[in-house]
């Protein structure tokens, strides 16, 4: 029932100026905003390595005192998964600018669907980074109470 | 011409697979920004809990060499980010809910209102990426 009623209502839907116009502005902006963002994801694997090496070139100067050089595994293993996740987004959510442009220039309403469709993979994968950060941020609390 | 291109714009209606993105939008997006006001809450109580210690790192940042200025453009950078991260999460909140209750009334003017307040997230999004490359250059130099 719930169903032929949705499915009644999508007919019903239609893009109207006001809709395209404001569509059109978030698929600008967004489009810029997945372009920036790449660039500092790019940028922030470049400035990871730049600082190991900084911190490598400092640790040899006090070999000679015994102090050997900590692994850096841990943080490259987290640049990389920052930097997938980047990527990722990145994908999406030009996806989601290009598709919506290119439908609401030669009016193809299946091309906005897959835009919108980039859309929701976007947030999704925002959604399942958070959840897996907050698990992450209990399991660190709960390890800091266990301690004290 | 003119009129057939707007008869054409009525002729555009939405599928059934772009209301169940946008309705995948709107949950997502609502949850991103609950858990992020919320973790916001919850990082506030813990600064005004240990406000005094925060208070001591600036003190000792003063003795070791750092100056007043510097000091206080930190604090103003962090009251800056913290008030864009504020507007992200509020566009985000107010775009979620918008998107939804455009699709349970059958509102196209409700979606628009929700794709403008999106469009502010993104230029928000824009910004915090803008800063952050500013950050990272003036770390390599």
């Amino acid at each position: 029932m719930e169903n032929s009623q949705a499915d009644s209502s999508l007919f019903e839907f239609q893009y109207d100026e006001e809709l395209k116009n404001s569509l059109q502005g978030a698929a600008n902006w967004a489009g810029m905003a997945a372009l920036i963002s790449f660039a500092s994801s790019i940028l922030g694997m470049v400035n990871f390595f730049v600082q190991r090496a900084k911190m490598q070139a400092i640790y040899r100067q006090y070999t000679e005192y015994g102090i050997s050089e900590p692994s850096m595994g841990g943080g490259l293993i987290s640049a990389m998964i920052s930097f997938v996740i980047g990527v990722l987004l990145f994908v999406f959510l030009l996806k989601f600018s290009k598709k919506t442009k290119q439908g609401l220039e030669t009016n193809e309403t299946y091309l906005i669907s897959e835009g919108l469709s980039g859309l929701s993979v976007y947030f999704r994968i925002i959604g399942i980074v958070l959840i897996i950060a907050i698990i992450f941020i209990l399991l660190g609390l709960l390890a800091i109470i266990g301690q004290s | 011409m003119d009129t057939q291109q707007e008869h054409s714009l009525f002729d555009m209606q939405m599928d059934d697979s772009s209301q169940q993105s946008l309705l995948s939008v709107s949950k997502w997006a609502k949850f991103i920004a609950v858990s992020g006001i919320i973790i916001g809450a919850i990082a506030l109580i813990f600064a005004m809990a240990y406000g005094p210690q925060i208070i001591q790192v600036f003190t000792t940042m003063l003795k070791i060499g750092v100056s007043q200025e510097e000091a206080g453009m930190l604090i103003g950078v962090l009251v800056v980010v913290v008030l864009l991260i504020c507007g992200w999460l509020y566009f985000l909140l107010r775009s979620a809910s918008l998107l939804n209750r455009g699709l349970e009334s059958r509102s196209s003017a409700l979606l628009a209102e929700g794709f403008r307040s999106m469009r502010v997230y993104f230029v928000i999004s824009f910004i915090i990426s803008l800063l952050s490359i500013i950050s990272v250059i003036t770390e390599m130099i």
